[in-house]
């Protein structure tokens, strides 16, 4: 249950070692709040994602992590020492950058060793380790390259390889995948988590790509309008988020306009999904659906207000007349190899009682374009209430 | 905290050296013998003689404008519109003209088209007249010089202008039913009106500050320039004050009016286009003829260069009555190795030139630096300041250090500099800011900076960043600029004559006193050494460029 609900995820658990501390860091630019009281943990050996859309804060969060841009207030501490004022160059944390930022007037061996210079090191050090770094991103033998003569998945290696050189506390990796093509991004998330997870190193990553998110981290930080809106591991994000925003950025989404209702004496008892509260569909259709109470500052809709009701279209099945069922009509069918997914056009559901296209993943062998089918929610579903008006947004 | 203090030291030394003196040239206009006084500006604007030099300065600018667009813009068309034998090398040499440094330009415009210059005396010889069939002096010749040496501005801008538009629009008008002529007028020549508007700028900045075609060619005829320059020489520093606030206000206001005027012009090719296709020139005629034309056409841009070689070689008073020099000889060069008389200025101007071009590479690395990365109180103020020197004439920038550095009040920043070997290096200086902080800017917007990050990133400070980052990016362009600055000083005129001293007198004044003292192959010698440093330095600065390191795109 407690996985489930992000709870073990959504702090740093007792007794780990909490490496990075981010506390109410707020970061503006004019009048725009581009981090917004960021709160963070980050545990010795974890691999974290900030997710969210372009112009969420997620980059300005990982530089004011990085030190290149100083928090107006917040407290950053590494390590149990407060770093919100120290240098980039103090803090010593690696960065991969989005387009790699090799210096294009040295070699890859160069470039490597550039850290390594920095810190003084004498030459027979310097080599070896700048090899063992090229040995492990699978590109010894490239060190007297120029680096422009690289294809992009080279570069890319160059540039972690140049930020694990120092040997880094942290590494921080800003959409460092995003100019790879798909298939080699595909393959290079694996070995990236492989090689992160060999070194004990603790990341932290920056995406908007939401599989790419899901394929890296323990925990995932979903941010929007500079806040986190909520951190976990990918399957409690998915299962259970605690807005509208964080249930719609996990993939794909039904919305179903409702009216929230008092619940009768009887109803409302627990199950094994928990206490359930009536609403009224716009076809005047009364549905009870799961309604827990969360701690983790889920929104809650009140009786007698507008709600809406998410519903992912693996959870909607083609049902026979019953509760919780609706009647509508195929108009579009498209394989996706592992499921189908249907478009359910069904009468009286829209937000002004007008028809309403519902998506459902079902197998490959389910109803015809222009078939009149019925569907719903199946019992087991997970379906999400808010309130239509976000709380606090 | 190390940035607050260079951006502090940046205004420092841009308020000392760029505004403070032209500060002291105000208000000597108007202080007179120690008290508040307009008379210098009355006097000046009731004396025919003044008003004679405001108005011929002007409207020499205006007529360079007009003939160097006349020259110019027809050039780049042919050149870079119609196709023919030859058309790349003509194309090449039609930039010729920016190879001669301003005073060496002059005279040999005067040995070849002057009273008794060659061209001169073959019209005389040729027609069997008595007396020389013109004088070059006055207006006119002034015109004629000006024309020469900056229809160059309008010819290179255009062209680039040309190479930038996007041929398609020309084709869309066409196909709208618009004849050649009206496709000409309505869209082609609208599309490059930024082109012609930053040629006219600059020509007519050049020509209002031009010093050495007037003082040489003026004979009777007075623009500010020289108007001051006399001014000062007989002992009037009122008037000295007066005139240069006449003339620093005058290159201002059209400053200002043209960049005016220039804002919201600028047209951007809409997606990619095409280029446009070169009409092939068919007719047989036309291709034996425009050969020919071309050929004639490079020969007379090339006139000035070759005469001045050829006198370069004519022994002292050796040249006379003679169409053409009868006596060559090597002595003016091997003079320039061991004649002091000639040595020494060489080796003054190198000496002068390197060191202000070092200070140039310095302080405008840093400046750039600022003006790109930086996000301070007060950048708008810091680049007006970098680029003033540009806007103002030589002359203007000599008279403020002459008036400035003249006394010895240290709590007021002034040292006496006038009279010693230090007040040229830094009439240099300052003067190649602008040119020089133009290259840094551009070479530091070429990079992306996020590679200072990385740097950081990786445990680098500010000034290894600097050292191991900035530096090595930066300095291919840098390099360039500096070059190109180097030349200018060497060759240097306008201001050097306001504020030499016998001992530490460049290149341009000695070619000055050996053309007065009537030995032109000593002065053409000197000028084609200047003119083959000049040479040099854009053959190689154009290599550099092109080989140097782009940085990486943007993300």
């Amino acid at each position: 249950m407690d996985e489930l609900l992000g709870l073990k995820h959504s702090k740093a658990g007792a007794g780990l070692p909490v490496i990075l501390q981010v506390d109410g860091a707020t970061r503006r630019f004019g009048d725009v709040v581009a981090v917004d009281r960021l709160h963070l943990e980050l545990v010795r050996g974890e691999f974290v994602t900030l997710l969210g859309p372009s112009g969420c804060g997620k980059t300005t969060a990982l530089r004011l992590i990085a030190g290149f841009e100083r928090p107006d207030e917040g407290h950053i501490h590494f390590d149990d020492t407060d770093v919100t004022r120290w240098s980039p160059q103090r803090r010593g944390f690696g960065m991969v950058f989005q387009n790699y930022a090799l210096f294009p007037h040295l070699n890859v061996f160069e470039n490597v060793a550039f850290g390594l210079r920095s810190r003084k090191q004498p030459a027979e050090e310097i080599r070896r380790r700048v090899r063992a770094a090229l040995e492990r991103v699978d590109l010894d033998g490239y060190q007297e390259r120029a680096v422009q003569a690289l294809s992009g998945g080279q570069q890319q290696r160059v540039a972690l390889a140049r930020a694990l050189a120092i040997e880094p506390a942290l590494l921080l990796l800003d959409e460092p995948l995003s100019n790879l093509d798909h298939a080699l991004r595909v393959r290079t998330r694996a070995e990236l988590r492989a090689l992160v997870k060999e070194l004990g190193i603790t990341a932290l990553f920056v995406t908007h790509d939401q599989e790419e998110a899901f394929d890296l981290s323990d925990r995932v930080a979903v941010m929007h309008d500079g806040r986190i809106r909520q951190i976990g591991s990918p399957r409690a994000l998915y299962e259970e988020p605690v807005d509208r925003f964080v249930a719609s950025f996990m993939g794909r989404v039904n919305s179903l306009s409702v009216t929230v209702l008092e619940g009768e004496r009887g109803e409302g008892a627990a199950d094994s999904l928990g206490p359930r509260r009536p609403v009224r569909l716009r076809n005047g259709a009364r549905w009870l659906v799961p309604a827990r109470e969360r701690e983790s500052g889920a929104e809650r809709a009140e009786a007698g207000t507008d709600g809406l009701l998410l519903i992912r279209p693996e959870d909607l099945a083609f049902r026979d007349e019953g509760e919780r069922t609706l009647e509508g009509i195929v108009r579009d069918r498209r394989f996706r190899g592992a499921l189908t997914l249907y478009q359910v056009e069904v009468e009286g559901i829209g937000p002004q009682g007008g028809p309403e296209l519902l998506e459902l993943a079902g197998g490959a062998g389910g109803p015809s374009e222009g078939d009149r089918v019925r569907i719903g929610p199946h019992p087991e579903a997970r379906l999400h209430l808010f309130p239509a008006r976000q709380v606090g947004a | 905290m190390i940035r607050l203090w260079l951006i502090l030291s940046a205004f420092f030394v841009l308020i000392w050296l760029v505004l403070y003196p032209h500060l002291f040239v105000l208000g000597d206009s108007v202080w007179i013998d120690g008290a508040l006084s307009l008379d210098g500006y009355r006097r000046f604007f009731t004396s025919r003689a003044e008003l004679e030099a405001l108005w011929g300065s002007v409207w020499i600018s205006l007529g360079s404008v007009l003939l160097s667009a006349l020259i110019g813009i027809p050039l780049a068309f042919l050149f870079t519109r119609y196709n023919f034998p030859g058309r790349n090398v003509f194309g090449a040499l039609a930039a010729l003209p920016v190879l001669l440094p301003p005073l060496v330009g002059v005279i040999a415009f005067m040995f070849l088209y002057g009273e008794s210059g060659i061209f001169t005396r073959s019209v005389q010889a040729a027609f069997g007249l008595e007396r020389p069939p013109w004088r070059l002096v006055g207006g006119w010749a002034i015109l004629l010089v000006h024309a020469y040496s900056m229809y160059v501005y309008f010819y290179l801008f255009t062209a680039a202008g040309l190479a930038r538009l996007d041929g398609s629009t020309a084709e869309a008008a066409e196909s709208l039913g618009a004849g050649r002529w009206r496709t000409l007028t309505r869209v082609t020549l609208p599309m490059l009106a930024p082109s012609f508007l930053a040629a006219s700028l600059l020509v007519f900045m050049t020509s209002m500050a031009s010093f050495s075609a007037p003082y040489i060619f003026g004979g009777g005829f007075r623009v500010l320039t020289t108007q001051i320059f006399a001014s000062k020489v007989s002992g009037q520093l009122t008037m000295a004050m007066v005139e240069t606030v006449i003339l620093a206000s005058v290159s201002l206001l059209f400053l200002w009016i043209l960049s005016r005027f220039r804002r919201g012009r600028e047209f951007a090719a809409v997606g990619k286009g095409t280029g446009t296709a070169r009409t092939e020139i068919r007719s047989p005629w036309a291709r034996a003829l425009i050969p020919m034309l071309g050929i004639g056409g490079v020969f007379l841009l090339l006139l000035p260069h070759l005469t001045l070689v050829l006198v370069s070689f004519v022994p002292e008073g050796a040249w006379t009555i003679q169409i053409l020099p009868t006596r060559y000889t090597l002595d003016n060069y091997r003079s320039l190795f061991s004649d002091p008389q000639l040595w020494v200025p060489v080796w003054n101007s190198l000496q002068m030139a390197s060191l202000a071009t070092a200070g140039n590479l310095v302080f405008c690395f840093f400046v750039a630096y600022l003006l790109v990365r930086g996000r301070f109180f007060g950048k708008g103020a810091l680049l007006t300041l970098t680029m003033l020197p540009w806007a103002l004439p030589g002359t203007v920038i000599a008279v403020a250090l002459a008036v400035t550095f003249s006394a010895n009040q240290p709590w007021f920043g002034r040292w006496v500099l006038v009279g010693s070997f230090w007040i040229l290096p830094l009439a240099y200086f300052i003067r190649n800011i602008p040119l020089v902080a133009q290259a840094a800017i551009a070479s530091f917007r070429q990079y992306d900076p996020v590679l200072e990050e990385a740097s950081q990133s990786l445990g680098a400070s500010w000034t290894e960043t600097m050292r191991r980052v900035a530096v090595p990016l930066v300095l291919p362009g840098l390099a360039v600029g500096g070059l190109l600055a180097w030349v200018a000083a060497l060759g240097e005129f306008v201001s050097s004559i306001l504020l030499y001293t016998h001992r530490s007198r460049p290149i341009s004044i000695e070619i000055l006193s050996q053309l007065r003292a009537f030995d032109f192959g000593a002065a053409a010698a000197l000028g084609v050494v200047l003119a083959a440093l000049m040479t040099l330095a854009f053959a190689f600065g154009g290599r550099f460029v092109r080989g140097g390191i782009a940085g990486e795109p943007r993300g």
